[in-house]
Order: C-alpha cells, then sequence, then structure tokens
C-alpha cells in the first residue's frame, strides 16, 4: 500500500486476487493499522484467507538525520510475522534489517529509491513434530518510488518479504504498485505481487501471484 | 503537502479474495511441473500418475515376501566439468557385481534415483545418465528417478521425457509401500502436484515414503538447501503425519548425510551426492542401502562411501546410518 510520505515501506492491504501454492478459493479480509509520525513508523494487520491466518507486524524507525541535499536516510525496520495454518501448524517470522532511504526532493513530483538488507529468523511448528523447526536466511528489500503532482504514485519493489508473505529461505517476490490519492484522506490504489520458487541461475516457478486494489482512509490525529 | 508533515493514523479494512484455482500464470510462465502430465485431468479427480506396478519390480525370491531392499543414490551430476570432482563409477560397478556386496548379498530388487542427474541437463549428459541405468537394468536394478533443478534447464524436462522415460512426478508400490516420486525440481511441490499427493495419499493404505530432490528442512543450518515456503512445509508435514508417510528422501545438498527425526515415526534422510568432489561444503562419492522391514516397520539405511575415483572395492567404507521406523 502506498503510504506517501514514506515510500518503500513494503506493506499492502487491499482487496486482492491471489493464486498460491496453499491457499483455496475461499474469499479472505484484512485489517491493517497503520501509526505513522514524522520519523518512525508501525504498521498492524491482520489477514485471513483460508486457509491460513497471517499477523504482521513492520516497524521503520530512522537513524540519525537524514541529509538535506539527497534525503538519504538510514533506517531500521523490524519486521515480525505469524502465520497459522489451522490444525497443520504454523510459523513465526522475525525480520531485521538495515537500509537507506533516498529522496532528494519535496516537491510535488518527488521519486524515492530504498533499499535495506536484513537476516529473517523463522520458527516452524506442527502438531505433527515433536520439535519446533528453526532456520535463518538473509533478507533484502529494494524499492523505486515516483509521485506524480504528489496525486499518482507508482512503485516497484523487489524484496524477500513483505507484511504477511514469508519464506524460511531466501526467495525474491516482485511488486508493482499504482496509487491515486482522491482526498486528503482517501487512497486508492492497485497492486500486483508475484513470488518465485528460485531465485536466477535455477529455473524459476511463479508460486504466489497477487493482484491487489485496495483502499486507505487516513486520519490525522490532533 | 499539508498531511505529508501531520501525524496520520491509516486505517484499512480490506477483503481478500484468493483464486487459487486459477494456475493460468503457472502454466504461462514456466514449464515443469504443470506441465507435468500434458492433457492430464483435473486435480482431485484422477490419481496421481503410476508409472509402474508391484509387477514391474521383480520380488527377490531369497528375502521374506515382505521385505525388501533397494539402492538409493542422488545427485550423480554425469560429467560436472568443476575442479576436485571425481566419480567412484567403476568402484561402485566393481561392489555392484560383487558376490559378496552387490546385488545378490544385499537383496537389492530397484533403485532410486533422488535427481540431478545431470549437471546441465545437457544432451550428452543424459545420454550419460541413461547408459549407467541401462547397466543398473542389466544387473536387475530397475532405476526410478525424479528431476532434479539440474535437470529441468532449458530443454531439460523433454529430454527428461527422452532419456529417463519417467512422469516428472508418480508412485510406485512395492510388496505393500508406496513410494512417491515427487518433483521439487522448481523448489517446491507446486500447487497442482499437491492436489495430485493429497488426493492420492488419502486413498493408499500403505506404509508411504516420500522422495524427493529437494530437502524439507533437515537442519537449522541448512540455508538455500530446502523448499523455500513454510506453509508449504507445513502442509507436508501434517500429509505426513495424518497419512502414515514413515520416510521422506531427499538429495540436493551434496554433502548429505543429514537425519532429521521429526517425530517416532516420521524421519528425513538427506542423501549424499554419488559423485564426489574435494571442497568443504560437498564430499566423498556415497550410495546407500536401505532395507525394509515391513513385521518390525522399520528402514534401515546403510551407507557405503569411496573416497577416490580409483576401482578398488577394498577402500570403501560402510557406514550404519540408523533404523528409521514407520507411525504404525
Amino acid at each position: 500500500m502506498w503510504q506517501p510520505d514514506r515510500p518503500g515501506t513494503p506493506t499492502k492491504q487491499n482487496k486482492e486476487r491471489q493464486s498460491n501454492t496453499i491457499s483455496s478459493t475461499d474469499w479472505g479480509r484484512a485489517v491493517t493499522a497503520i501509526y505513522q509520525d514524522k520519523e518512525k513508523q508501525i504498521a498492524l494487520g491482520i489477514r485471513v484467507q483460508a486457509p491460513s491466518t497471517d499477523i504482521g507486524m513492520h516497524t521503520r524507525i530512522p537513524i540519525g538525520k537524514s541529509e538535506r541535499a539527497t534525503g538519504n536516510t538510514l533506517v531500521l525496520t523490524i519486521q515480525g510475522h505469524g502465520n497459522i495454518l489451522y490444525s497443520k501448524g504454523g510459523n513465526i517470522d522475525l525480520s531485521v534489517s538495515l537500509g537507506q532511504n533516498f529522496r532528494p526532493n519535496r516537491t510535488k513530483n518527488w521519486w524515492s529509491f530504498s533499499y535495506s538488507l536484513g537476516i529473517q529468523t523463522t520458527c516452524s511448528f506442527s502438531p505433527y513434530i515433536d520439535h519446533p523447526l528453526f532456520g535463518a536466511t538473509p533478507t533484502v528489500s529494494v524499492n523505486a518510488a515516483k509521485a506524480i503532482r504528489d496525486t499518482i504514485f507508482l512503485k516497484l519493489s523487489c524484496a524477500t518479504n513483505s507484511l504477511y508473505h514469508y519464506a524460511s529461505q531466501f526467495t525474491l517476490m516482485l511488486g508493482a504498485d499504482i496509487a491515486c490519492r482522491i482526498s486528503n484522506q482517501l487512497l486508492i490504489g492497485l497492486s500486483s505481487l508475484t513470488r518465485f520458487s528460485d531465485t536466477p541461475t535455477e529455473t524459476g516457478f511463479i508460486t504466489m501471484h497477487e493482484t491487489s486494489l485496495y483502499l486507505t482512509w487516513m486520519e490525522v490525529l490532533p | 503537502m499539508t498531511f505529508l508533515r501531520s501525524t496520520p493514523l491509516w486505517m484499512m479494512i480490506c477483503l481478500v479474495c484468493t483464486l487459487s484455482g486459477c494456475t493460468f500464470h503457472e502454466g504461462f510462465f514456466v514449464s515443469g511441473i504443470d506441465a507435468a502430465v500434458p492433457g492430464a485431468p483435473l486435480p482431485f479427480v484422477e490419481p496421481m500418475p503410476v508409472a509402474q506396478n508391484t509387477t514391474d519390480i521383480p520380488d527377490n525370491p531369497d528375502t521374506p515376501s515382505d521385505d525388501f531392499s533397494f539402492l538409493l543414490f542422488t545427485d550423480p551430476h554425469f560429467t560436472r566439468p568443476d575442479s576436485g570432482v571425481y566419480y567412484a563409477t567403476e568402484a561402485f560397478k566393481a561392489w555392484l557385481e560383487d558376490k559378496n556386496n552387490g546385488v545378490g548379498a544385499l537383496d537389492l530388487e530397484f533403485a532410486i534415483c533422488l535427481g540431478d542427474v545431470t549437471d546441465d541437463s545437457f544432451e550428452n549428459e543424459y545420454a550419460t545418465y541413461k547408459q549407467f541405468v541401462e547397466y543398473l537394468d542389466a544387473h536387475g536394478l530397475k532405476t526410478f528417478a525424479i528431476m532434479g533443478n539440474h535437470d529441468n534447464r532449458g530443454n531439460g524436462p523433454d529430454r527428461w521425457k527422452t532419456h529417463v522415460g519417467l512422469p516428472y512426478y508418480y508412485r510406485l508400490e512395492h510388496k505393500g509401500v508406496s513410494f512417491y516420486m515427487m518433483d521439487t525440481s522448481y523448489r517446491t511441490f507446486g500447487k497442482k502436484q499437491l492436489r495430485y499427493l493429497q488426493q492420492a495419499i488419502a486413498n493408499d493404505p500403505n506404509r508411504k515414503i516420500f522422495c524427493t530432490h529437494y530437502p524439507l528442512y533437515g537442519k537449522p543450518d541448512l540455508a538455500y538447501f530446502t523448499l523455500a515456503d513454510t506453509r508449504e512445509r507445513n502442509l507436508i508435514l501434517s500429509l505426513m503425519g495424518e497419512n502414515n508417510v514413515g520416510m521422506y528422501f531427499a538429495g540436493h545438498h551434496h554433502k548429505g548425510d543429514v537425519i532429521a527425526r521429526y517425530n517416532e515415526g516420521m524421519t528425513e534422510f538427506i542423501a549424499g551426492a554419488f559423485h564426489g568432489r574435494d571442497s568443504i561444503f560437498e564430499g566423498p562419492a556415497r550410495w546407500y542401502v536401505c532395507s525394509y522391514s515391513r513385521s518390525d516397520g522399520t528402514m534401515g539405511i546403510t551407507r557405503y562411501t569411496k573416497y577416490d575415483s580409483s576401482p578398488s572395492t577394498n577402500d570403501i567404507e560402510t557406514t550404519e546410518m540408523g533404523t528409521f521406523r514407520f507411525a504404525r
């Protein structure tokens, strides 16, 4: 989902059309709340999508002051995720990454670029195994965004994680997002997310494809 | 710009529609798993393709009728050009033909290869593997293989059909044990194959064994050597637990010899490569003999290790990897 003053955050909530290895054809629902001030941001959401339910948390904390000329900001990102596959088990993921945001101008036609590198730990549990399974994998996120008259927003991304999508080992997701502000409080957007089973040089297989239509309502706190 | 400098609380209430029945993208972008059975019937309707049935694996008259042994090997990577690589094929052949060791002495009834029969899916590599399989066949061991991630490159899937002549995924049945030969060469089971598997396994009263290329989990530090999707992994673990799948055989991790006991009756065994390489990330050439006892409900695994390419069988090291129990 687009957040115009902090582009590059890979959170995305929506009405979506998705296909992946596990999911059924059932309808699901998601609710996400994002709190954001001038510096930090926290997003918390839940998505029920049979046969699994996901809870996602995403926190971004700037480290130090940004450079005026380039808008260069060092950012610490902490992500948490829980997934329950009903009676089949579940997963808990925790990811910590460090990266930079670049947003050189504050005009209505701004652009931005961000990246981060980090590590993710995963714990899987199941009623059929005696002990939980643990694992660790590197994470990466690269985002490029462009705003047109501060009304239309475009974003391309390549990342290993999103608010609700995690893998136990390194696989990439490609994302594209377009959003339009229809008022100061409403934003409507369309996004697409595609996950591959393996990384380039290996023969890939699309394990998840998701097209999302989302509407965001923003309330300015006093 | 006012709201950009403000402190907003953003709330989203969303509907999520999942259309996993729609597999247009899978068939459109890649060949392989979804193209595995051309013209295949709809999922949930037909059972998994059965490559062979019990009559195709000859029973060994010297063994009790319900017990059997088979040869297990993985990742031969025939004609791999990398430095430090060696093949112990000559010693293996001598071992196999040895009356004190090989087919006769160990009551081997068939062979299973867990993928990566080629190094880069080339024609000559497939041809080399075919020659090797023909050798095994001539010595009474029919070989059943599945594709690895090195076998599906370029025209690899087509060459698999031509040279190996087996489906991409299928089921074997021998003496009351079902072997599910699953294609994870794309580092996933994929939706269509999982549906076949779920349907087939639910109607199968036999003890079951999964044979595939990618490990399910193995151990925590097996980074990038396992299936990626944790939800898929949980689903497979539950399938194993619910349907009496006692063993999950995998390759891919050349160093191999990893044993993960998920519970008393459910074990993953990651085999080491058939070819050897002098590398800290890989290991010596290995093959295995698996012995199934129906009365005990166990699978014993013995490893044979050869540390060089010499034809001598005197220095083949024999190691008992363990005996693993089926839940029931």
